[in-house]
């Protein structure tokens, strides 16, 4: 017990500036959050029929009115969720080994410590677990938040926000602590350091949603996207993954396969696609009919897994980049 | 001559890694908004040919802003990337400015060396702005060119549309964010934490410039439109209800009788909607003095950073 409050209380120490700024960052957060959230739900438990953005309900103007504003505010913190984990895993993450190799005492405490893996596990470990506990505070208060803007929605399956109100915010903090260490071990500055590892979270990020794009692609119903929701219930709350042209034989073709469909110029109001105007009539020519407008969604009850296996990618990725930053600072010199 | 070529060496030498983000960030930025401007361009180009009934070139044409669903979203995100780019690329390049010195206790040995703090500061805050104004120069103008492109029938000299993240004000905004970052690390002495410190004050600043916007001139009546391209590339200030008395009312009251007015009755007696705007034509007003401000507070801060040079301890 006494090693372990040794521990917490060195890494603290060493990391001070950092573990405070995001407590207070995701305390400001919180706050900010729970106080809209109130305000949000008050308003919806006294006229709960005026929080609904689809419909018309008179006496509800001013109500009405109050509500979409703070409500408007209220989603722009669920944007700052959705950065929050970048944000604080690259700023505990990589100063880690970037620091002490920066000042010079890399050398001290990894020929201190048994052995230099140890040591980083040690660090990592800390910064790991305020990250996670913080986070878990955004993951839900931002739940909170989401179910008081959409009190019609299901949100428990639905795909509205998806990684700013559940636990892909932890998920998406521990890859980006993982991407910190490796990038600051590589470097050894801090700065450098920062601003080299928010470039390639950038890029690991992009790909990595590309990649579970590619994946939720076998989760996908087709549906006509033209009347949307009431045409395809499967579609509400569902995740939109692509757009497809389904041609009289029933097969489905990208939108850039033109060779196939050539260049399509019109959509009508029942999703039909033409190449031409008829230049008499001004209306679509129907002898360049080419096929239906289909949209690939994965719909709403999938939400929890498409989560689930999305978080699992992503802490994946995040302990490859820290066994990157172990191999690094194995072979690196301390200066 | 060589003293400059010289001094600009050193800046680069000193912050290498934090100007080439900057500079890549800023150059990639600019080649996506050139690019954009260009695809707008073409559909404009194309809609002139092919007439205004076909997509996308309907509906928006008659507001001077011809463009399609996808390059909708491409264009904001670049705007606001652009809006944040002189505010991120003042906090990078100016919070480790001193602030590495004094946390590597390089200063101990570089302040008595020179002849004097004053003369050490410019030396390498200096060739950083200039460094860093060259840098953002390119986007300044690729934002130009991309609200030339986004109305094409308007003059981005008369155009709110993009306010901030082109022109002078993007550089001299930039300025601002140095300024304030330099201050805050010297005044901390850490890089890291002078990056939160400073990161924090200038988000401050950037969101009181835009709280700011609309004060710079009085904002007047919106006049009624001949056109509906009259009212675009206005700032948009507020929005009052008029009695038929010619009196000012509450918003809700006027909502209340708005709402409670028959469709099938005559509308007599009902409030007007006024909006308050500030006329396109007066962009360039605004613009003017937003930067004399921003240079005035670029002055201060400055000065307070040598007062405050002059007293720090170098350990």
């Amino acid at each position: 017990m006494r090693a372990f409050s040794r521990w917490a209380r060195l890494s603290f120490r060493l990391q001070r500036w950092e573990v405070l700024a995001s407590i207070a960052g995701v305390a400001l957060h919180a706050g900010l959050a729970l106080w809209f959230a109130w305000q949000l739900r008050g308003i919806a438990a006294g006229e709960p029929a005026c929080p609904d953005p689809n419909a018309y309900v008179p006496g509800c103007e001013a109500l009405s009115q109050r509500f979409r504003g703070l409500a408007d505010w209220a989603t722009g913190l669920l944007y700052l969720s959705w950065g929050a984990p970048f944000a604080m895993g690259l700023l505990l993450g990589v100063p880690i080994v970037s620091r002490e190799i920066e000042s010079g005492t890399a050398a001290t405490a990894w020929t201190l410590s048994r052995s230099r893996i140890r040591w980083l596990l040690g660090r990592v470990a800390f910064a790991a677990a305020v990250l996670v506990m913080l986070l878990a505070v955004v993951t839900v208060v931002s739940g909170v938040l989401a179910v008081a803007i959409m009190p019609n929605l299901h949100l428990e399956r639905d795909f509205t926000w998806i990684g700013r109100r559940d636990w892909l915010i932890v998920g998406r903090g521990l890859a980006a602590l993982g991407l910190g260490v490796l990038i600051g071990a590589a470097l050894g500055r801090l700065l450098p350091g920062l601003l080299a590892a928010a470039f390639a979270s950038v890029v690991v990020f992009a790909g990595l949603s590309l990649a579970m794009d590619r994946w939720n692609e076998t989760l996908t119903v087709v549906v006509d996207p033209s009347g949307l929701p009431d045409a395809a219930p499967e579609s509400s709350g569902a995740l939109h993954v692509g757009q497809r042209i389904e041609l009289p034989s029933g097969e489905l073709v990208s939108w850039s396969d033109t060779a196939l469909v050539g260049d399509v110029q019109v959509i009508d109001e029942r999703g039909r696609l033409y190449t031409a105007f008829d230049d008499e009539t001004g209306m679509p020519d129907p002898t360049t009919f080419v096929g239906w407008d289909r949209a690939l969604v994965v719909p709403g009850d999938r939400y929890p897994q498409v989560v689930a296996r999305d978080c699992a990618v992503t802490i994946g990725v995040g302990l490859l980049a820290l066994g990157g930053g172990m191999a690094v600072i194995r072979r690196r010199r301390p200066a | 001559m060589a003293r400059a070529i010289r001094a600009l060496l050193l800046g680069w030498r000193l912050e290498r890694a934090e100007l080439a983000a900057v500079g890549v960030v800023a150059i990639g930025l600019s080649v996506i908004a050139i690019g954009i401007a260009r695809h707008l361009d073409l559909i404009v180009a194309r809609c002139r040919v092919v007439g205004y009934g076909v997509a996308p070139c309907g509906g928006l044409r008659e507001l001077g802003q011809v463009y399609d669903a996808s390059t909708n979203t491409q264009m904001w995100l670049t705007v606001q990337l652009l809006a944040v780019l002189p505010f991120v690329a003042g906090l990078v390049l100016g919070a480790p400015l001193v602030a590495r010195e004094l946390e590597q206790r390089t200063a101990l040995v570089a302040w008595p060396m020179a002849v004097s703090r004053v003369r050490w500061l410019a030396r390498r805050v200096l060739p950083i702005a200039l460094l860093g104004s060259i840098v953002l120069a390119v986007p300044a103008m690729a934002g130009e060119i991309l609200v030339r492109s986004m109305y094409p029938l308007l003059d981005p000299a008369t155009n709110f549309e993009g306010y901030g993240t082109r022109g002078p004000l993007l550089e001299l905004r930039f300025l601002l964010a140095l300024a304030i970052s330099v201050l805050v690390g010297t005044l901390v002495g850490r890089q890291l934490p002078a990056v939160l410190v400073a990161g924090a004050l200038v988000v401050g600043a950037g969101i009181g410039l835009e709280q700011l916007q609309p004060l710079w001139v009085e904002p007047v009546e919106q006049a009624a439109a001949q056109h509906p391209i009259d009212h675009v590339g206005s700032q948009f200030v507020r929005q009052r209800y008029r009695d038929a008395n010619g009196g000012w009312m509450r918003d809700e009251d006027a909502w209340a009788l708005l709402v409670t007015a028959n469709e099938d009755q005559p509308q007599t007696g009902l409030p007007e909607e006024v909006m308050f705007v500030i006329p396109r034509e007066r962009y360039g007003d605004v613009v003017l003095r937003e930067s004399a401000a921003l240079v005035a507070v670029i002055g201060g801060v400055s000065l307070a950073l040598i007062r405050l040079l002059q007293r720090k301890r170098p350990g």
